[in-house]
Parts: structure tokens; sequence; C-alpha cells
């Protein structure tokens, strides 16, 4: 019965794991390019009592054995990198990225890391940089007397100058990682590369499965507010279950101080 | 003496019992892949106890076993026989990753594990940086056949005889040169990672191009599969494997834990009342006990 409710215990700690990950979900239900996060469960190890399959005589074989579980722990949690909603904004500076691939940025403190976050704004110098201060990766510098910013599908960068003149001032690059569920989440829609994910992979738009800039839109989040609620549910449920198995252990253990 | 009171006492720790395996399902009642475990009871006659024989004239205080052979069935104890798992499929869920492949059908993937082959229907898989596919724990999938690579050697790729899959069953569970073998079974998929596609048949397909075959397998009787964390499965019984017959893969689902909550319930407070009445019983026991040495003394 202790190993009732400490399984009991671990099952409870698993589905608060879920409640935690779901609130944050729906709490950036409205940020730009969030990427929804997945938690999976694996059961504990198993203690043997008796082996399945143990020799009973010469050609006999016991069927069953009897091994008894200790309970569940969280095995993994990643973020799910399916495309958000489009919003339109016809903001020249917000691109999003349709299909696979994030755009390389530099930290402020010089580490590169990586985003979807496509909401630029041009900084003192007339670099592109996203509102916590990362510079796009390579650098794109907008002419101060730039009319107006066209960028293609493509990815290249154009500046309309006065007197009907046009200049290509860069080509955005983006990258990819074989295993983009490794990457590491750092928050402001922020990602960094790890062991896990591997090297990046750096291409142009629209190439090698790479996908294409979209200018004047943002990436939604990719949060699905009714299969949150509907996880929020049935998480509450598995929850109480388990309160439930704790409190008749409880109930029994009790019962057992009792018989005499 | 009462020897009846041990039997209440069996009943209680194998009520227990059934208690901690419900914890463990209910606790598992969201794990991909998980299959809920039952008990089995056994009833445990102390029939040697004394054997049945013709009644001699007592000589001593005549109590009514001496008249009956009773093989044992006044100490019937119950113990806890075997626990199996419930192959029942769990309910799938809908995710659309590309990598995430349920199983229709009885079947099981295979994988390598450092400990050995391992069963699995939990198909949450991953890519690990090299661009072999893995399951989330990090161990390698296997194909069905060695050099599982079919852009390699496009014309190999043919359907697994029987005869195949047998010694691949076998040699994996004598432990005789595996590590060559299964490590050229992995499945490699190197950056075609996002754009995979898996056909019911198992077939995996990267840019119209067939990569490697998924091994299914599915067991005789999988009750005697061997349970190990994170719901992976070993097969001890090399006579128990057979090849997938009836078992399609579906991609961009999951499968889900088939612990079924009411059941769970039900069970829960079957043994606690059981518990409880396996209490009252000790409860009884002992009162008569405290009335023989008590009470009958005074007479």
């Amino acid at each position: 019965m202790i190993r009732a409710l400490s399984a009991a215990a671990t099952g409870l700690e698993a589905q608060s794991a879920i409640i935690e990950r779901s609130s944050n979900d729906v709490a950036n239900v409205n940020t730009d390019a969030y990427k929804r996060g997945r938690i999976e469960f694996k059961d504990l190890m198993y203690e043997t009592i008796k082996e399945p399959g143990a020799q009973l005589g010469a050609s006999s074989q016991t069927p069953v054995g009897v091994q008894r579980g200790m309970g569940v722990k969280v095995g993994g949690a990643h973020k799910i990198f399916e495309q958000g909603p489009a919003k339109m904004t016809n903001n020249q500076l917000d691109l999003m990225i349709e299909g696979q691939g994030l755009f390389p940025v530099q930290m402020p403190n010089g580490e590169v890391a990586y985003t979807r976050t496509g909401a630029f704004h041009r900084d003192s110098a007339g670099k592109m940089v996203l509102t916590n201060g990362a510079r796009l990766l390579p650098e794109i510098t907008i002419p101060a007397n730039a009319l107006g910013l066209g960028i293609s599908a493509a990815g290249e960068v154009k500046a309309a100058l006065p007197a009907g003149q046009e200049a290509v001032i860069g080509q955005l690059q983006l990258v990819t990682f074989i295993n983009e569920e490794g990457l590491s989440a750092a928050g402001e829609g922020i990602f960094k590369a790890t062991p896990a994910s591997g090297a990046p992979l750096q291409g142009v738009p629209g190439e090698n499965g790479l996908g294409i800039i979209t200018q004047g839109a943002l990436e939604g989040s990719n949060v699905n507010v009714a299969n949150s609620m509907v996880e929020l549910i049935s998480t509450q449920r598995a929850y109480e279950m388990n309160t439930k198995v704790m409190s008749v252990a409880d109930q029994m253990m009790g019962a057992t101080t009792n018989i005499k | 003496m009462a020897s009846g009171i041990w039997n209440a006492t069996a009943g209680a720790v194998a009520q227990a019992q059934v208690v901690d395996t419900v914890a463990n399902n209910l606790a598992n009642a969201d794990t991909l892949g998980f299959k809920k475990d039952s008990v089995s009871f056994r009833e445990f006659l102390a029939a040697e106890e004394r054997e049945p024989t013709g009644a001699d004239i007592p000589r001593g205080p005549v109590k009514d076993k001496d008249f009956y052979p009773l093989d044992g069935k006044d100490q019937s104890f119950v113990v806890v026989d075997g626990t199996y798992s419930n192959f029942r499929p769990g309910p799938l869920k809908v995710t659309n990753a590309t990598l995430d492949v349920a199983i229709e059908g009885p079947g099981f993937f295979e994988v390598s594990t450092p400990s050995g082959i391992r069963y699995t229907r939990q198909g949450s898989f991953k890519l690990a940086t090299d661009g072999r596919l893995v399951t989330s724990d990090g161990f390698p999938v296997l194909a069905s056949q060695p050099g599982g690579l079919a852009a390699e050697n496009p014309n190999t790729a043919q359907p697994v005889t029987a005869l195949q899959l047998g010694q691949g069953g076998l040699e994996t569970q004598g432990g005789v040169s595996t590590e060559a073998g299964v490590a050229a079974r992995f499945i490699n998929l190197r950056d075609a990672g996002g754009k995979v596609s898996f056909s019911p048949a198992g077939e995996i397909y990267a840019g119209g191009e067939l990569v490697a075959k998924v091994s299914v397998r599915e067991f005789l009787d999988p009750r005697k599969l061997r349970q190990s964390a994170g719901a992976l499965f070993e097969n001890k019984d090399p006579v128990n494997l057979k090849a997938a017959e009836r078992s399609e893969l579906r991609q961009g689902m999951l499968e889900g834990s088939n612990v079924n909550p009411v059941e769970e319930m039900t069970a829960l407070i079957r043994a606690n009342r059981l518990f409880e009445q396996d209490l009252k019983a000790i409860k009884t026991y002992g009162e008569l006990m405290q009335r023989e040495a008590n009470d009958i003394g005074k007479l």
C-alpha cells in the first residue's frame, strides 16, 4: 500500500506537469510565433516478483509473471513546430515564414540563436532587430533614405530609394535542424541549438524544403485553445483519480492499524 | 488456534496488491502506449496438511477434522499468481506530426536498447542528430531487414519472408552476434526528417523513395512479455514471436493509454471493500482467540 501511495504521488506530479504546460500554452495564445508544448509520460520501472516464463518443470513454464509498477514520470517535454496561423499586419518589417525554418539572430550578448518571430524593427544604425534587441543574421542595414522595403518570397531584400531607384540590400537566410524538437526554448520566441537538435543547416528561403518569406504578415501562436481546454479537463480528472487512490490507500492503512 | 486468521490475512495482502496495481494503472492513465496491468489470483490449498485417511478411534480431544478428509479446503489461502498486461488497444489521438506513428492491430515496433531488443507500441518517434529514427527515449527503431536502406540497394526491398523473421527472432533472443546484426537494421532518414511518410505496411518513403521498412512484430501470446519501464516489453521466448499479419501503421496518430478510469475506480472500490471484509474477519478471529484465552478458562 505504501507502493500505491507513492505510485499515486508520481501520478499527481505528472498530471500537474501537464496542467503547468497547458496553462503556459493558454497564456501564450496570442504570442506571435509561440509554439505549443507537448509532454510525454513514461511508466517507471517494474518490480518483478515472479519472472514470466520461469521454468516450472521439464517442459512447462509459468505463462505470466508477477510485476508491479512504480508509477509514472515525465519522459520528455518539447515544442511542436507546427505552423501557426497567418496574421496580416501590412507592416513592411513583419516577416512570416511559410513552412519550415527559423531566422538566425545574434543576441545582444553575441550568442547566435534562432526564432520564428518575424516582427522586426529598425535600430538607430538602420539594422533589422527584434524587440529584444537581437539582430537578424546576416545583418541587413536599411539605408536612411529608403522610402520602402520589398522582401521577396525567396528572401531578397530590396529598398526603394528616392527618384524611383531600387537597391538590393541583402538576402535573408533560414536555418533548419535535423531534430527541431531538440531545440531549447529560451523565451521571447528564441530557440537555441543543443546537442540534441544538431547543427543548423542554412539555406535560402524556398530551397531544399525551406519555407518562403511572406512580408506584411506575422505567424500567430499555434496553440489550439479547444484542445488545451479538453486537456485541462481530462488532466484535472486524472489528478482527482490519483488523489482518490491515495485516500483509499490511506484508509486501508488506517483500518489495518485499527485491527487491534 | 484458529488457522483461518491467516486465510483472511492472505486475502488482505492480495487485495492490497490489487490497489498497488490500480494505483500504477491510474498514474499511467495518460502515458502513451501504456498497457494496463491486471492481477490474477490463485487459491492455495494446504492440501498436504493431513492425508485423507480412515478415522481411527480418537484418543485425545476430538475435532471435526478428525472425521472428514478436508483436502486442505479449510485453509485455502489466496496468493497473487500473476500480473499480466491487458493488450487491448488504447485510443488513437490525432497529432498530425510526421514522426508520430500508431499501430492498428496487435503488432509492436522493434527497438534496440542497450540491454537488448525491446518491443513497444509507443510510436512518438524522433530524429537523432545523425538522422537515425529513434524513440523518445533515444533507442533506435529497427527496420525489418539488415541494410534497411533501400535507397542504397533498391532491388533488395522485398517483403520479408517468414524464414528471415524467424532467424532474426532467434538471433535477437540468443544474444549471439546481435550487435552487428542489429546495428545494420537502424533506420537512417538523414536530413529527410520532416518530409517522410509511413505506408500502412510500414514502408518509409522520403521524397517518393523507399528508405526502409519498419519492423513490426506480433506475438502468439503477448501476455508472456515482460514489462520494463518506458512502455517497453521484452520477449524471452523466441517461439512466441511471429511476423506481422494484422498490423497496419497510421501516421500522424499516437496510441494513448488503454487504462479505463471507470474500470480502475471500480476495481479500487472493490479491492477496498474486500480488504475491509478481510480485516473484519481478522478482527473476528482475534475476538474468538481472546474468548478462548480468557473466557474458556473461567468455566
